[in-house]
């Protein structure tokens, strides 16, 4: 509806050629967001809650086996599947953009979750503990979920919000390089590379326009917006 | 047949306005139910705006000196406070309890009667800055001698101001 | 039910609701009593620069604090380590600052050692008790009566605790486990530099790594991170290559285009094979190599014995990818050869190391962009020694030692079980320790007086590496002390002022902070007054003075000749007959060595290569697995000539068939909730010394064999074993 007023469209593009597995994304996106630590045992019943995790795959057998790594965070799709399934409207697409997840809407049915093909949404299936004092560590620009929600990546929100803010206030639009999320902002080999899609002369636009690109799940045409680069190859950029 | 489906939509048409008349009435009933005591609670001191903001005509900016720079308009420190009543009205009850507050290095315990949940952004610099006064959710204080909520505070009520003024009622706007 | 009815019932529910909310405490507004002194504003964040202290690199920090508490770390865009970048490890260290688990006062013992209670006591107490201690050791004469462990250190600090020593009559052992010893020496043969080598990698065009784990621990790891991305994709026609020689794939070899499983301890051999493919082919820099004085005969003279043929049966790879691994190395120029902790930590590893250093004397990369590249000015940084540790241990057995200090290390946890440290350091009568946390050995204390958590306090840091001479980071404190603590310089100083005395050089300062102020003054170069007041506070401003100097070493001053020659055999501990596999301990991509384990973040932060989370496991080859009988989770006892543990299993397609790995980093039996008592140390199937004549740590130079135990393992991955939760991602 509103699509077409924003002057923003969020995205994102992860250069698996410069990607290194270091994991240093996944812990920034858990102390920027307040993503609890659920601990060993629920660990074991596969119930962490990171946003952005690493996947890591074998491919061929030794010697000549080699392991790749794929960051995967929320895609925010065009088309989510994750949005039609909510009964109380809890998922749902900004006009920026985003898929968005409404904490004090979700009434956790888990059934975008469930519809999710990537697996990167995650269901607080208990209440979040910080024993004091680590409970100062928390960001105080983000919510804390409760047990029963569920949360998913934000290309970090409330630093886009906050970008937005002071570019109006400039009488401007917001500055490319300007705005960057915990895991792009951290990324030592500068892997993740987070802008503004809606601006051509943008570098993240560039980058997405290159030979080397390709989404997760393509053929499944929800049309994701994070994209990838392939990596390898001999050959120059 | 055609009778039945006009029997059938109005009846839908029946049960979505109920709906709403409920929501709504649930709402009406809500704000009325909640007793001045609510609205209104009684403060450790009884600080007056009236006398502040009104009398004296003293900027709300002066004591709240966030509003514009911050998301929080922020609770004047106990130190602004003495800084003036350690000369004005001495003597008067209120003053007395104050200054036994600041010996006693203890912050006044001021009850909260405008409460935002949790999950809920609020900045009140860039509300400021888009022409949103204090008083048009804090009421005009001038004229209270205790500070009252006169506004619902609930969703539909931020809404319709942001519907008003054709600002983004985008949810990931204010919850995050 | 009618209308009258329905409508009175919501009524009541509407009201019950409204009424119900009614009861709850209405919310507090507390003000603050004194507005924040400087100047920050309620609801805004500020933000200060500091250093990460997680480990040697020391990366710039940028760290977030809003309403007096820090939340968030992140890198500083202006530090030239690491250039606003940051890895888990720097991140996580926020939760060192509020760990539940910190030590909040001065603790003195009271129960048997080791048993953990202690009783608070106040820091008068504490240092006065401490200075007793201390006092008798001035009188007695003996000399190492006081012995004072810690990381190895810089500037001031360094300054303090040597004076502080010195006046007790005591003897400073600087101690990391990770020690970089090997390569030290390796490079004063080489190059003549006692300081550490810096690759210049994003402007390389072909890296090629001997079990030197850049971009997870090795050095400055989000230094080289931020190269290896410019190395890839930073130049619009160069796309950088990878080779990465090691007997498994670390997550580093997972980056490379191409790997070379080379057998345990024939990483200095492989190097040595390809210098002499280079010089066979005449690929090498003549000129160069005359600069370095090194004579091609010579160097031909020295690989006589090894032909391709021997080279590649040694090292249990083709003859064909030496050939070209060679030819890559020597053609795409500018080219770099690293050798890393793998090769370091066997008992042949000072050898391989200068092999691998003579492949980048022979293409000339010394000196030059993308090459090997030293600052202007030797960094005489304080290293540890090995050596000089055993030593201890004895002095400590034998009972001459009075009084151990510890601050920043734990050695009870980083030292092989055999080398006795425990039980030696039982014999000393007091035991002080400056810890933050309840480590292994903190737990053997009779007084805690804890430190000032790297948030909390004043500092200083010069990077280990690349921060070419004059930079020099600083360290402040970005909120106040959580806790009844106190900072370990200002410790020492009162120690020393209790006792009457003066450090020289230094007490004349006052406090530590001064005395670091006026440290910065004159590395800075300014004259004392307004001006440096100035000076002093963009300094704390910018994280530091950072003066990056663009003129490298071009030339090698070394005393004596380096006489290159093949490596020897590796020597390890442990019959082959008996015990069939090698054993590889590498440190934790996540852990690291181990002292960032306490911290809950890293803890659930799957491990890049096998997903594991919360503890430890080996890594074995799917073809030994099977021929074992083993399966992915079961649990294993692994047994060495040293002791035996018990470890769940992950089968890693990329190990050789008889080596297997395990992580440094947990199987801590203190340290916190988040560590204590989790997975196992591998440190304890070490032999302390393998290499006698040495004495260098060798954390490779180990056989072990393993026998299957249950199916119950206890692993708990992230991802699928067979690769990950969603195969069908990786259709591409």
């Amino acid at each position: 509806m509103s699509k077409s007023k924003s002057n923003y469209k969020w995205g994102m593009v992860i250069d698996l050629d410069r990607c290194t597995g270091c994991s240093a994304c996944v812990v920034a996106c858990q102390a920027e967001n307040n993503v609890p630590v659920v601990g060993e045992e629920r660990s074991a019943e596969g119930r962490m809650l990171h946003w952005l995790r690493i996947e890591r795959y074998w491919d061929g057998e030794y010697p000549h086996v080699r392991a790749r790594f794929i960051p995967v965070l929320c895609q925010q799709c065009d088309n989510a599947p994750c949005e039609p399934v909510c009964p109380v409207y809890a998922s749902y697409q900004t006009p920026e953009g985003l898929n968005g997840q409404v904490y004090n809407r979700c009434v956790g049915t888990r059934y975008c979750a469930n519809n999710c093909p990537w697996s990167v949404r995650v269901f607080n299936f208990h209440e979040p503990e910080w024993p004091k004092p680590l409970n100062d560590q928390l960001n105080p620009d983000v919510t804390v979920r409760s047990k029963g929600v569920m949360e998913k990546c934000t290309f970090c929100i409330q630093r886009i919000n906050r970008g937005k803010m002071k570019a109006k206030e400039e009488g401007r639009l917001v500055r490319d390089d300007e705005i960057q999320p915990a895991c792009a902002q951290t990324c030592p080999p500068g892997a993740i590379i987070f802008g503004n899609m809606a601006d051509k002369g943008s570098f993240v636009f560039r980058l997405s326009r290159s030979s080397r690109r390709f989404r997760l799940l393509e053929d499944l045409g929800t049309e994701p917006v994070v994209i990838y680069l392939k990596g390898g190859g001999r050959e120059g950029a | 047949m055609k009778h039945k489906r006009i029997i059938i939509i109005s009846a839908l048409f029946f049960a979505a306005a109920s709906g709403l008349l409920f929501i709504y009435s649930f709402e009406a009933i809500f704000y009325f139910t909640v007793p001045v005591v609510e609205r209104s609670p009684e403060q450790p001191i009884a600080f007056s705006h009236k006398k502040h903001a009104g009398k004296y005509s003293i900027n709300c900016l002066y004591c709240h000196r966030y509003a514009n720079i911050s998301k929080v308009a922020g609770v004047p420190d106990m130190e602004l406070c003495v800084s003036c009543h350690r000369f004005i009205a001495r003597k008067k009850p209120g003053i007395k309890k104050l200054i036994g507050y600041w010996e006693r290095k203890e912050p006044v315990p001021w009850i909260k009667v405008h409460d935002l949940p949790d999950f809920t952004y609020f900045p009140h610099n860039t509300h400021l800055r888009a022409g949103v006064y204090c008083d048009s959710c804090h009421g005009d204080v001038t004229t209270m001698d205790r500070i009252e909520r006169v506004s619902r505070i609930s969703m539909r009520w931020c809404l319709d101001c942001h519907r008003e003024r054709d600002v983004s009622i985008d949810c990931l706007q204010c919850h995050f | 039910m009618n209308r009258r009815e329905f409508l009175q019932l919501t009524g009541a529910a509407a009201a019950g609701g409204a009424l119900s909310s009614c009861t709850i405490n209405p919310e507090k507004l507390i003000p603050l009593l004194v507005p924040p002194e400087d100047g920050s504003i309620p609801g805004v964040a500020d933000y200060y620069a500091s250093i990460c202290r997680q480990c040697p690199a020391g990366c710039g920090i940028i760290v977030r604090v809003s309403e007096g508490r820090a939340n968030k770390i992140e890198g500083n865009p202006l530090h030239p380590v690491n250039k606003g970048k940051l890895c888990a490890r720097g991140q996580a260290a926020l939760q060192a600052l509020y760990h539940p688990d910190r030590i909040r006062q001065p603790l003195k013992r009271t129960g048997v050692r080791g048993s953990g209670e202690f009783s608070p006591v106040s820091w008068e107490e504490g240092l006065s008790l401490l200075a007793e201690k201390l006092k008798g050791m001035k009188t007695a004469g003996a000399r190492k009566g006081m012995i004072f462990f810690t990381p190895e250190l810089q500037g001031t600090i360094l300054q303090l605790v040597k004076a502080f020593t010195e006046h007790f009559n005591g003897m400073h052992v600087p101690y990391e486990s990770l020690s970089l010893e090997s390569h030290r020496k390796a490079s004063v043969d080489v190059y003549g530099r006692y300081e550490l080598p810096d690759y210049d990698i994003g402007s390389a065009q072909y890296i090629i790594s001997f079990g030197a784990d850049f971009l997870e621990t090795f050095v400055s790891p989000v230094r080289y991170g931020d190269a290896y991305g410019r190395m890839r994709r930073a130049r619009p026609t160069v796309r950088g290559l990878f080779t990465y020689a090691g007997p498994r794939m670390s997550m580093t070899a997972a980056s490379a285009d191409s790997w070379l499983p080379v057998k345990t301890g024939k990483e200095g051999i492989l190097a040595a094979g390809m210098a002499g493919v280079i010089l066979d082919e005449e690929l090498y820099d003549g000129p160069a190599l005359n600069i370095y004085g090194l004579n091609v005969s010579e160097l031909k003279a020295a690989m006589a014995d090894y032909p391709l043929k021997r080279v590649a049966e040694e090292t249990g790879l083709t003859e064909r990818d030496i050939f070209s691994a060679s030819r890559d190395f020597a053609r795409l120029r500018p080219s770099i050869a690293i050798a890393g902790d793998t090769v370091a930590h066997q008992t042949n590893g000072i050898d391989s190391i200068k092999a691998v250093h003579l492949l980048n004397l022979l293409t000339g990369n010394f000196g030059k962009q993308g090459g090997v590249r030293f600052s202007p000015k030797d960094l005489k940084q304080t290293a540890s020694s090995y050596s000089k540790l055993l030593d201890t241990i004895d002095d400590m057995s034998g009972g001459s030692v009075r009084v151990a200090l510890f601050h920043g290390v734990d050695p009870v946890y980083a030292l092989p079980k055999t080398s006795g440290f425990e039980k030696a350091l039982g014999k000393v009568p007091f035991i002080a320790s400056f810890s933050s946390f309840q480590c292994d050995t903190t737990r053997q204390a009779d007084l805690i007086l804890p430190d000032h958590t790297d948030l909390e306090s004043w500092g200083e840091v010069i990077p280990s590496i690349g921060g070419d001479i004059g930079v020099v980071g600083t360290v402040q404190p970005v909120v106040r002390p959580v806790h009844n603590t106190l900072a370990f310089p200002d410790a020492l100083l009162s120690l020393v002022k209790t006792e009457g005395g003066k450090v020289p050089g230094i007490s004349a300062y006052g406090d530590y902070p001064a005395v670091l102020k006026e440290h910065i003054r004159q590395a800075s170069g300014h004259k004392p007054g307004a001006d440096f007041e100035r000076v002093w506070t963009k300094t704390l401003q910018r994280g530091g003075i950072f003066k990056e100097d663009s003129k490298p070493v071009k030339s090698i001053n070394r005393s004596g000749k380096f006489i290159f020659t093949v490596p020897r055999k590796a020597v390890f501990s442990g019959d082959e007959k008996q015990f069939p596999f090698h054993l590889h301990i590498y440190p934790s991509a996540i852990m690291f060595d181990g002292r960032s384990a306490h911290l809950p973040w890293l803890q659930e932060t799957p491990d890049p290569m096998t997903t594991a989370v919360w503890g430890t496991w080996l890594e074995i080859n799917p073809k030994t697995a099977g021929s074992l009988g083993i399966t992915h989770g079961d649990l294993v006892e692994v047994e060495s000539p040293a002791g035996s543990i018990r470890v769940p299993v992950v089968i890693y397609p990329a190990i050789r068939s008889e080596v297997m790995a395990m992580p440094l980093g947990q199987g801590h039996r203190n340290f916190g909730r988040y560590a204590a008592g989790r997975g196992v140390n591998p440190l304890d199937l070490l032999e302390t010394v393998v290499d006698k004549e040495n004495r260098l740590p060798a954390l490779g130079a180990t056989r072990v064999r393993i026998k299957r135990i249950s199916k119950k393992g206890g692993l708990i991955t992230a991802g699928h074993p067979d690769g990950s939760y969603r195969g069908e991602l990786l259709e591409i």
